[in-house]
Order: C-alpha cells, then structure tokens, then sequence
C-alpha cells in the first residue's frame, strides 16, 4: 500500500512522518525536477506500508514549484507515487485555516485518515472541536487524534490505516455547486466558494476562547533594534560553534583518508591501478567527507531555528531589506548556509516561490566565502600580513580575514542588485508567511533533518566531486608525450637529486612530475594571462587544481614545491613559499600578490561541485555558465586592481 | 467608510469589505483573508513592512503591497 502525507506546513506532517517510519526513510527527488521527495516504510503486522512525505502546502491550487508538483502527482491516476490512502495532517489548533486544503483533498474522493494533530496544544488554547460534529460532514473517513511531537499516538495511525473506511463518493463541494467554469475569474470564485463554506460551517464544530496572538518574545524578535541584534548574536554563536568545533572531525577524517591512501598504495601492486585507487579515488572520497561536519552542524542550527519558528521572524524582519536587491527574505537562509559551503546553500534556496528571487539567491551564494576558502585565506595572510595590531588590540590578520569575508558579502549584495536590473521576469514577487507559534524544537526532527541533508550531499554532490578528482588526479599525473618520463630522467642525474635524502628525493619527483603533466602545461599556458595579477605558472597550477574544492591550492603548492615533511607541512609551505624568488630575484609572495590571489579567491568561481548543484537547481547549463563567467571576470579585475595598487 | 488594510494602525480591529483582484488575491483568500473577516495587525517589521495579521490565531505576514489590495471597515472607529 501507498500512502501520501499532506498537510500544512507547520502541521506537524514531519513530527508524524518521523514517528511512523523512524530510520527507514529515504530523500530523492521527484522525476525530472528538484522538488524533495521523502519516502519511509512502516509494518503494520507484516504488511509493509510506503508513506510519501509530499512537501507542506497551504492548497491545490500551486505557488510554487513545490505546490505544483504535490497537485501534479495528486491529479494524475498513473503517476507512479499516486497514492492508494492520504493522510492529511491538520493542526487542531488551526483547523479552520487548514479545513482548506484538507476539503480540495477530500474531494479527491481517494480513502483518506485525517490527523488532528497537537491536540493538546489546542485544548491549551481554548480551541475545543467536536469530533462528531466534524465526522458528521466527513462520515467516510476516519478521523483521529494525535499528539505527534511527544511520540503519542503511532499504534493508532497504523490501526486506523490498516481498518480505513471506503469512500462513498461523498463530496465537500459537489460538482453542481462549482462556480461556471467559463465565468471571469474562474479561480477566485472557486476558492471564495469552498472557503465561504468552510467558514460557514466551522462554528458548528470549533468553539474558541480567546485565542492567543503573539508571543511577548515576538515582540523582542522583531524589534527594530533588539530583532537585528538578537539575529547577530545567534549568527555569531552558529559560526562559533562552526568554526571551533567542526575542524576536530575534520582532521580525524582527513587523517583517516591519508591513511587510507597510504594503505592502499602500500599494499595494491604498483602502477595505474594503484594511483588511481590512492592518489585518485580515495583522496575524491576523502574530499566529499571532508564536508560533512559543516554541512551536519550547519543544518543542526539552522533546524533548530526553523522547528522553534525563529526562523519565519528572520524572514519577516529581512524581507523589506533584501528587496531592492532583487531578494526575499528568504534569501537570508541560503545566503548564510553558504557562508559555510554554498552547495547546501544553493538547494535551500528551494522555499524561494518566486523564480527571480531565487534565480539571484542562488547566483550569488556562491560569493558569500564559504569554510572551503579559510585554509586558502589563512596561509596567504600568514605568509604577507605583518603580524601586530592596529589600535593596541585589533589583530592585523583578523581584521584582513575579516576584511575578505566582507568583500564577499558585498560582492554578493552588488551582484544581486545588478542581476535583478538585468534578469527580466514577469511575476511579481510576494511575499506569503506563516508565523508559526515559537515552540521548543522535536529533536528527533532536528536529527532527521541533519541526516537527510547529509544524504543529498554525499550521494548528489559527492558523485560530481569524485568525479572531477579523478579527472584532476589524471591530469596531474599524465602529460603529453614523454615529456614527464624525460625530466624525471634529468632530474635523477642532477647532482642536487643525489645528495638528497630518500625523502627529499620523493618530493622533488613528485614536483617535476606536475610541472610536466597536463596541468603544469596548462599552468604555464594560463601563466600571460595571470602574470599582470602578480601570478607565476606555479600559482596558475594551483588555480586550475582548485576547481575540484578550493582548499586544494594548499596541497598543489605543496605538491610543487616539493615540501616533504608531513608532520609539519603547513609551516614548512610557509617558508619555501616566503623563500620563493621570481627570474629578477624579487619575493614572488609580496603584500601585493598575495592580496590579489586572496581577492581572486574571494570572486572566483573555483568549485566544481558548486556549478553542478546550480545545473541541477536551474535545470539548465545557462545559469551556471553565465556564473563562471561573471564570477570570473569580477576575480579577475578585482585581482588585477589589487595588486595594482599595492605594488 | 473603506480603508487600506496597508494603512491601519498596529493593534486596530477591522472587519475586511474587500479584496481587489490582482496577481494573489486567491491566495489570500486561501489563507483565510476572506470578506468579513475581523482582524488586526499583529506586528509590523522595523521597516514598516512586511506586516503579519491575526486571521483566528493564524499569524500569517504579508508584504505592504499585498495589504494595500485588501479594503477594510473600522470596527470602532
């Protein structure tokens, strides 16, 4: 059997979700668009139940693209997730409101359950309903209560589904009552009429006391100067804990990966297939894992606000902010995920309905300097930021990483008010909020939401990264002809290779051996083009290496520079790179260079991983092309007028 | 006498006579802004927009250019 959950947002739909199926769920994507899609398994005996989890929506009638794809499977008898029984979840708390989209579904004339959920909280309300009453104008299906958030009702769900009643073709809004379909304002007449009626009715079966309004906190969130404040300090206190804690699992997985290299190269018989397992495959993996803390603690945070409902106040005091960018105040979200990677920043732009707001959200998020870009910023500072302070207690290399993210964001805000002069759209945007009631967050909600958005992550985004390594491990361990073979030979019977160590004599093989692959050709290729920047053919390696994830640049340089010691191979980079001289014997990393390659890293659009979740969100090559290149150019001459002016 | 729900005063009880059709006015008659109905503003972002109004203890925030489509009576004027 196949079961559809349809409800409000903010219903609960999750919380029941979550209870009925536990860890057997699964996220896709509906066929052919980018629409979520939640499957999970429950047993009802021996029987085991499919239950789709269709994203919350306020009617049939759709506004978004998630809207459209729930009518869509819901209208079409041979879709494959057309379900055998629905399951609407209505909050009891607000059922007149719900009794909308719940009556549209009634009328599908499919066996249906309805929930009333947070039962509890209604009654806490003053909100009393007369489940006779309402059973009366909906005799053929069953009708229960719940209190899903604290686990309280799931042996009852799955009685009532395995007993549900037949449908009599009983309708809430008979064919006879429609409005004439060929009268103007067809749509508005239909929806004035089915709600007129649900107004109608509803006193017969909800008696309210004063329902309260808002919460004295509501007042705090939105204030015009504590609203911003408080939202500021939560920003603060996410990054935080960011920043601070996800670097430990971070290393454990990355030694973990280094290891795993080390073994497979150890242990696999020598040749292609062996580097290709362990300085391509494994390393790719590794690459895709690294991600995971951030992604994980970034959700973690952004669940939480979302389940309390802080989230919809930071969307009501945003909104009037971002418009004149072309924004919504749900851009606010994305924009701040991508702060950490823009990969779960980008497909959380998904709750955008408006296609313009969301087309720029998601074309600037990637400006926003996401974790991946730190490692790059924090060798470069060290290498050409004096250390000291300005004012007695202001961190010089605090105040330019500082300066780098700021650059981004503003970047990114220009950007956004450029593209929305450009970009021409038909619809006009809106904005339609609930402000659900602030409640404390389910966690096993949050925890669910973490996993799911880690799923997406490793299985969607994971394959594209690997993917590309491979092709860079190829790249970078192949050149043209024998040329590599070749200056290895040299190399071996020069007399600096002889009295080096075995060590030593490692890395420099491994430092020839890019300098004549296809990438050290393409480095030197690239090397006119990037020379007014202040680059040599080594950085333009590490350029074209970044495309696979910024934080590579690190390990290329290390690659190049033929930096052999393990333990202490950050500091070491920073030495030989201070050392490094150019043909007329001036410091290749001056002030001025390594400002312009921090600048560049601030606009480029150095992931691949990034572009082919904008593919996948925009279901077109044209957004991000059109992003490569705008991005590209902004690095450029943005990197160009840096080291212009420094130097 | 009719005025802009977009004009109203935070915390001011009006009864909605009207919503002029434009590009949502189904929607905000799905969501329960419908003839009759008496409401209020419930709070109002720093900007003076977007607005949130009390549909029966729904708390649903719309943007000023919205609000200015729907024609309200005061209720105790």
């Amino acid at each position: 059997m196949k079961i559809a959950l349809l409800g409000n947002p903010n219903t609960g739909k999750s919380s029941v979700f979550n209870l009925l199926t536990g860890m057997r769920q699964k996220v896709g994507n509906f066929p052919g668009v980018t629409v979520e899609k939640k499957t999970g398994v429950f047993y009802d005996g021996d029987q085991s139940i499919e239950i789709i989890d269709f994203p919350g929506t306020y009617s049939l009638n759709p506004r978004s693209l998630d809207e459209e794809e729930v009518a869509k499977v819901l209208k079409d008898k041979n879709n494959t997730d057309y379900p055998d029984l629905i399951m609407a979840v209505v909050d009891a708390s607000r059922i007149e409101n719900n009794l909308f989209l719940f009556t549209q579904l009634y009328d599908l004339g499919l066996p249906m359950v309805l929930v009333l959920n947070m039962w509890d909280l209604a009654k806490k309300q003053g909100v009393q309903i007369d489940l006779k009453k309402l059973q009366e104008y909906f005799p053929d299906i069953t009708i229960i209560s719940t209190n899903a958030r604290v686990g309280i009702g799931k042996e009852r769900i799955v009685e009532t589904i395995s007993n549900h009643k037949k449908r009599e073709n009983t309708r809430f809004i008979k064919n006879d009552e429609e409005p004439d379909k060929t009268s103007p304002n067809f749509e508005r007449k239909q929806v004035e009429y089915r709600k007129n009626k649900i107004q109608k009715l509803a006193p017969s079966f909800v008696k309210k006391e004063n329902v309260k309004k808002t919460s004295k906190l509501d007042l705090l969130f939105v204030h015009p100067l504590w609203g911003y404040l408080f939202f500021l300090m939560v920003l603060m206190v996410i990054f935080q804990f960011i920043f601070s804690f996800a670097s430990y699992p971070m290393d454990w997985i990355e030694n973990t990966f280094l290891y795993l290299s080390q073994l497979a190269s150890d242990t696999l018989p020598t040749g292609v297939i062996n580097n290709l397992i362990s300085q391509g495959i494994i390393p790719g993996i590794g690459g895709v894992f690294i991600f995971i803390p951030q992604i994980a603690l970034l959700f973690f945070f952004i669940a939480i606000l979302e389940e309390t409902g802080y989230l919809s106040r930071v969307v009501f005091i945003m909104d009037r902010i971002m418009r004149p960018l072309g924004l919504n105040g749900k851009s606010i979200v994305p924009l701040i995920s991508s702060l950490a990677c823009a990969i779960p920043g980008v497909m959380s732009t998904r709750t955008i309905s408006n296609w313009k707001e969301r087309l720029i959200t998601i074309l600037i998020a990637p400006l926003m300097s996401c974790s991946a870009r730190i490692p790059v910023y924090t060798l470069l500072i060290a290498l050409v930021i004096p250390e000291g302070y300005v004012m007695g207690f202001i961190n010089i290399q605090g105040l330019v990483l500082f300066g780098l993210y700021l650059l981004g964001i503003i970047g990114a805000l220009l950007t956004a008010f450029v593209l929305k002069l450009l970009i021409k759209n038909k619809s006009k945007g809106f904005l339609l909020l609930e402000l659900p009631n602030l409640k404390a967050p389910v966690w096993r909600n949050v925890g669910f939401t973490v996993l799911e958005k880690i799923k997406i992550f490793v299985f969607d985004a994971g394959k594209i990264i690997l993917a590309i390594s491979v092709v860079l491990w190829f790249m970078a361990s192949y050149g043209p002809g024998d040329t590599i073979e070749k200056s290895s030979q040299e190399l071996m019977k020069s007399n600096r290779y002889l009295k080096s160590s075995d060590d030593q004599k490692q890395s420099m093989k491994s430092s020839v051996m890019l300098e004549h692959s296809y990438i050290g050709n393409l480095g030197k290729f690239i090397e006119p083009v990037i020379e007014p920047l202040g680059y040599d053919w080594k950085m333009g390696i590490s350029l074209i290496t970044s495309f696979a994830a910024r934080e590579v640049f690190v390990g290329s340089l290390s690659t190049i520079y033929a930096v052999h010691d393990e333990r202490d191979e950050k500091q070491k980079l920073r030495e030989i790179m201070k050392n490094e001289k150019r043909k007329d014997g001036t410091s290749t990393y001056t002030l001025a260079s390594g400002m312009s390659l921090m600048v560049f890293y601030v606009f480029a659009m150095q992931c691949m991983s990034t572009v082919a979740v904008v593919k996948r969100e925009t279901r077109s090559w044209k957004w991000p092309i059109i992003q490569i290149a705008f991005m590209g150019i902004m690095a450029y001459a943005f990197a160009l007028l840096t080291f212009l002016i420094l130097s | 006498m009719n005025v802009r729900l977009s004009d109203c005063k935070i915390g001011e009880e009006v009864e909605i006579s009207k919503i002029e059709d434009g590009n949502i006015a189904s929607k905000l008659i799905e969501m329960g802004l419908t003839e009759k109905l008496i409401t209020q503003i419930v709070l109002i972002a720093p900007l003076g927009d977007p607005i949130a109004i009390d549909i029966n203890g729904f708390i649903l925030s719309i943007r000023k250019a919205e609000a200015n489509q729907v024609l309200v009576k005061k209720i105790n004027p």
